[in-house]
């Protein structure tokens, strides 16, 4: 039973994340370096109650407590909340396993947390500026290329299929998860799945519905790392054509050949930002194809990437630019 | 059309140039007279493969330095602009241990002014007191202990704490050239050896670095760390921090300055020009280092480097 | 399943949707019941396992 006095802050800015990301500690030093006003919420040691609210005036008071320490955030100066990964734990107490096993109890906890965690997300979009997305921050994959069309962006042939015989003969295809990769696990060894090519030989008449682009032949890929309006690119050469004498070095395929700064045309640029405003994001890498004709193909984007490697390949240490676009907001 | 990748670097010295590739780690020291194709195609970053010799283009793609792309788009792969950062104001604190009040005083100094690198010199086995003393704080993130105790070297490294043996050679010398990005980016800007840095030696009393003269405090004074605040902000701790080897009579004509720590300090000619009194142990003028077969000193070449002017009978 | 081949061999039968049959397999390393250090920083209240060390030639 610990006894401990709480301590009060009133920060301006609140960063909300998992403590397994390796960025986040250098944003926080960042932060810190920069004399920012802020609070931090440590997605998973950290358990968070609503302390206080008056809807008249719209005062709220968040009491966070962990192991060691709690504090008492007072909402009310906070102008930014960036949540760079992770969902926040609210305080449920413990109550006995007999009760757990009801249904009707868990589904209780279940909406009640679930209210809380939209209230919060609500509430301070509603009077801040919130940078990341709120929970599981899972975008629909499917939702994302019909609407990267739509912003007329070019997307290789896309197929959702049951028989994988309806598809043309000579043509290759690759396979995409509808959503995340399987990760299974079995005899001390774990299996993870990857985008790759198609070997229609493997299936059976039926399958499960299944994503399935054409293969697009690529010059390199492109990756692009979008906060706020700062945009930061590198294309990706995995690898190159053999032109003559065999290579002496064992290269790792896994490993792309090179990466390079890059910057993207304009036109693309401003895709980019409808499309994140369509999706209501505001930061998020984004993957590309150029081909042979010059053509940019949209593939995805990933709402939570890690960005340190392609600062590095640019000559920017990104997560100094992150708090910069933070405290300027 | 293919390009240079932008991890290749090319320095070049008065007789010899560094090639290096931070991807693979690779370095070549090359001969001026080899390295003309090289540094043009560098200069250009683009170019087609029938401009270049077969032997060349095999080099460069075998190392992977280069990469396969199109003349329509070379104007979207931008020149990298190296620029260092960092997110401390002083980065390394150096101790001479005499005493356990000092050794407190210098930890609360990196939790104040939050420093990373804590440098420990000594001989006693103050591994445990060192353990304790940082277990609950986030500055320093790691200290170093640096030791010529035979029995302490002995000792396995614990997590933050690596116990390393003091090095008796010169300071610059062949094993301490070191390719690494972050050491190169800083030496474009900065003096790697002074920047950043704070030493207190056994007696309390704080400098940039052991070499130094300038004496700003004493750690036994009240209101130490007030005070430490206030003079890593002057413009005369901060002396040599900008006096990179570009601006350094001899340095600027050595293939290696990019990747050495130079303890010499320099001294000021001209705004923009900077010497050493002493010679370091490589001569860039005939690329041999100090007791190497045909070594000769930079002063025996006819070459003069003082207060008073820079002049060489050699064409440079 | 031991290898790549297995995998395949059985999950072929399931039906599954076509990217499940694109595998790569890691060894899995044991889980390790010693106490794994952290570095506590006060700026994020968040405890982590790396460090920053020296990156040159200090003195």
């Amino acid at each position: 039973m610990k006894t401990t006095t709480s301590i009060t802050k009133q920060p301006e800015i609140l960063i909300i994340s998992s403590e397994e990301d390796s960025n986040y500690k250098s944003i926080t030093e960042w932060l810190a370096y920069y004399k920012a006003d802020f609070f931090c919420i440590n997605a998973y040691s950290d358990i968070l109650s609503i302390h206080s609210y008056d809807m008249q005036t719209q005062e709220m008071s968040l009491l966070i407590e962990n192991q060691n320490q709690e504090f008492i955030i007072d909402i009310n100066n906070v102008k930014t909340v960036f949540i760079r990964k992770g969902i926040l734990n609210f305080k449920v107490n413990p109550i006995s396993d007999a009760l757990l096993k009801q249904h009707a109890v868990l589904d209780y906890i279940y909406h009640y947390e679930k209210s809380l965690n939209e209230f919060l997300e609500y509430y301070f979009r509603s009077r801040c500026n919130v940078i990341g997305l709120w929970g599981a921050a899972f975008i629909n994959k499917l939702i994302v290329l019909e609407e990267a069309k739509k912003v007329d962006f070019k997307i290789p042939e896309t197929f959702l299929k049951t028989n994988l015989n309806t598809l043309k003969t000579n043509t290759s295809y690759i396979s995409k998860t509808v959503a995340i990769p399987l990760i299974t696990t079995s005899n001390h060894k774990k299996f993870m799945t990857y985008t790759g090519k198609l070997d229609f030989s493997l299936f059976p008449k039926r399958i499960m519905t299944s994503l399935i682009q054409k293969e697009i032949k690529k010059l390199f890929e492109i990756r692009v790392f979008v906060f706020l309006k700062k945009i930061y690119s590198m294309a990706i050469f995995s690898q190159m054509n053999k032109e003559s004498v065999v290579d002496y070095r064992v290269y790792n395929n896994d490993t792309p050949y090179l990466e390079e700064p890059y910057t993207i045309p304009n036109y693309l640029q401003k895709k980019i930002l409808k499309l994140m405003e369509v999706l209501k994001l505001n930061t998020g890498s984004f993957d590309f194809m150029y081909t042979e004709d010059g053509e940019y193909y949209f593939l995805e984007v990933n709402p939570v990437g890690q960005f340190g490697h392609l600062g590095r390949v640019c000559g920017v240490d990104l997560n100094k630019v992150i708090a910069q676009e933070i405290i300027s907001l | 059309m293919y390009g240079i990748s932008s991890n290749i670097t090319l320095t070049k010295g008065y007789r010899k140039s560094i090639l290096a590739n931070f991807g693979s780690r690779d370095i070549f020291h090359i001969n001026n007279t080899e390295v003309k194709e090289i540094a043009t195609l560098f200069e250009q970053r683009f170019f087609e493969k029938e401009e270049v010799s077969p032997e060349l283009f095999q080099f460069l793609y075998d190392h992977r330095m280069i990469y396969k792309t199109q003349k329509k788009i070379q104007h979207h792969f931008p020149k990298i602009n190296r620029i260092y950062e960092s997110r401390h104001t002083i980065e390394f604190l150096i101790l001479d241990y005499s005493n356990d009040t000092t050794l407190q005083k210098a930890i609360e100094i990196c939790s104040a002014i939050r420093i990373p690198n804590l440098l420990i010199r000594g001989n006693k086995n103050i591994i445990d007191r060192i353990r304790n003393s940082i277990s609950n704080l986030s500055y320093p993130e790691s200290v170093t202990f640096i030791t010529s105790n035979p029995s302490l070297l002995k000792l396995k490294n614990l997590f933050r704490i690596v116990i390393q043996e003091e090095d008796i050679q010169s300071f610059v010398n062949r094993d301490t050239i070191d390719l690494n990005p972050i050491l190169f980016t800083e030496s474009l800007s900065y003096h790697t050896y002074f920047h950043k840095k704070i030493y207190i030696d056994s007696n309390g009393f704080v400098k940039n670095t052991p070499e130094s003269k300038e004496v700003f405090l004493n750690i036994k004074e009240s209101n130490f760390i007030e005070k430490i605040k206030n003079i890593i902000i002057t413009k005369e701790f901060r002396k040599y921090w900008k006096v990179h080897k570009d601006l350094c009579d001899i340095c600027k004509h050595c293939e290696f300055r990019h990747m050495c720590v130079d303890n010499r300090i320099p001294f000021q000619r001209i705004p923009k020009e900077w010497y050493h009194e002493n010679e370091c142990t490589y001569n860039p003028f005939i690329s041999k280092w100090q007791g190497e077969k045909g070594y000769q000193s930079i002063k025996s070449l006819g070459i003069r480097s003082t207060k008073d002017e820079f002049s060489s009978p050699l064409k440079i | 399943m031991k290898n790549n081949h297995e995998y395949i061999t059985q999950l072929k039968k399931y039906g599954l949707p076509a990217d499940v049959l694109n595998v790569n397999s890691f060894p899995i390393k044991q889980n390790t019941t010693q106490k794994t250090n952290h570095l506590y920083s006060k700026i994020s209240r968040a405890n982590w396992n790396n460090f920053i060390m020296p990156f040159k030639k200090i003195i």
